[in-house]
């Protein structure tokens, strides 16, 4: 019972975004490096 | 046009020539990279591996232009074959942008077309592209290699020919991938929503491209490069523009053609070939 639910919050923040980042309503800081050439 | 903010992402750009961004990603001191795949793949090749998750244009772009009386000096005309024209180049310094860069490998690759020594028969001149015509127009220099506009510009003026173009020179290196979107491995696997979001960005981006060209040219392009001519512009995106892909995922096929570069190129010998591409890429943030 406890691992079911483990894996419906699991997907559930998934779901939402927290899983493996932040939320969809948090801005997401990248560094993207650009050739120069253009 | 805001694909980045609608996706709650704050992107730095940081301007790095050739490789060097490359090796950002590297270093980890960028997360992400919009490059051609040759040097992804010499990385790989060299136990470097990095991680592609969309690739935006799937035809080379690269060009090399030669100064009008160069080529009449050589008795290169247009309607040569790419391998006498080649030829003819012996003897001559071409400007180049980043060394190791698609940009010396075609040079490198057009050289060896001709069967000339691509280390000594050809003289390389790296630069940045706005000051290459510059540096033809008073013969410091023959021709350079380089993309669009800069390429379009030196023809369309009057100063230059097409000595080889990789849009009309080489259909065997089609489909290629010659804007790879990649990060490091770890960066989708430890923090997966970037991955997302950066794909999903890059996805909306493609499909304006697909669906929208004029917009594109009149909202990005004319205000990215303002000191240049709007019709010389509008020629140059009219090309580019049938470059980018429809289908944004990143393919084997594309990855075998732009090995063929490095190797042709004599940038990678060919024993270093990759023969599989496991774990470099996935289509799982473009579906």
């Amino acid at each position: 019972m406890l691992k079911r639910l483990s894996a419906a919050v699991s997907t559930v923040m998934l779901t939402a975004g927290f899983g493996a980042g932040a939320a969809k309503s948090q801005d997401i800081d990248v560094i993207m490096a650009m050739p120069a050439q253009r | 046009m805001g694909f980045f903010k609608k996706e709650g992402l704050n992107v730095t750009l940081r301007s790095l020539v050739g490789v060097a961004s490359t090796n950002a990603v590297l270093a980890g001191s960028a997360d992400f990279t919009f490059t051609t795949a040759p040097v992804f793949l010499r990385a790989a090749v060299k136990g470097q591996p990095l991680f592609a998750i969309a690739n935006l244009l799937d035809k080379p772009m690269v060009e090399m232009v030669l100064r009008k009386d160069s080529a009449e000096k050589a008795g290169i005309t247009p309607n040569m074959p790419l391998a006498e024209r080649a030829k003819r180049l012996k003897g001559m310094t071409i400007a180049i942008q980043g060394v190791g860069s698609i940009v010396h490998a075609w040079e490198r690759y057009v050289v060896a077309k001709g069967g000339l020594d691509v280390e000594n028969d050809v003289r390389i001149a790296p630069m940045d592209p706005p000051a290459m015509l510059p540096a033809m127009e008073t013969k410091a220099i023959d021709g350079y290699t380089t993309s669009m506009p800069f390429t379009t510009q030196a023809v369309l003026k009057g100063d230059a020919i097409m000595l080889a173009s990789s849009v009309t020179d080489a259909p065997e290196l089609i489909p290629f991938s010659y804007g790879l979107l990649y990060t490091r491995p770890e960066v989708c696997q430890k923090e997966r929503e970037k991955c997302v979001r950066m794909g999903r960005a890059f996805a909306a981006a493609a499909k304006m491209i697909q669906e929208n060209p004029d917009k594109v040219f009149e909202e990005v392009l004319k205000k990215r490069f303002e000191k240049m001519d709007a019709d010389l512009l509008k020629a140059a995106w009219d090309v580019t523009q049938k470059a980018h892909a429809k289908d944004i995922r990143v393919t084997n096929t594309m990855l075998d053609n732009s090995q063929k570069v490095s190797v042709d190129a004599k940038l990678m010998p060919e024993s270093d070939l990759l023969k599989k591409y496991d774990g470099l890429y996935t289509d799982e943030f473009v579906k």
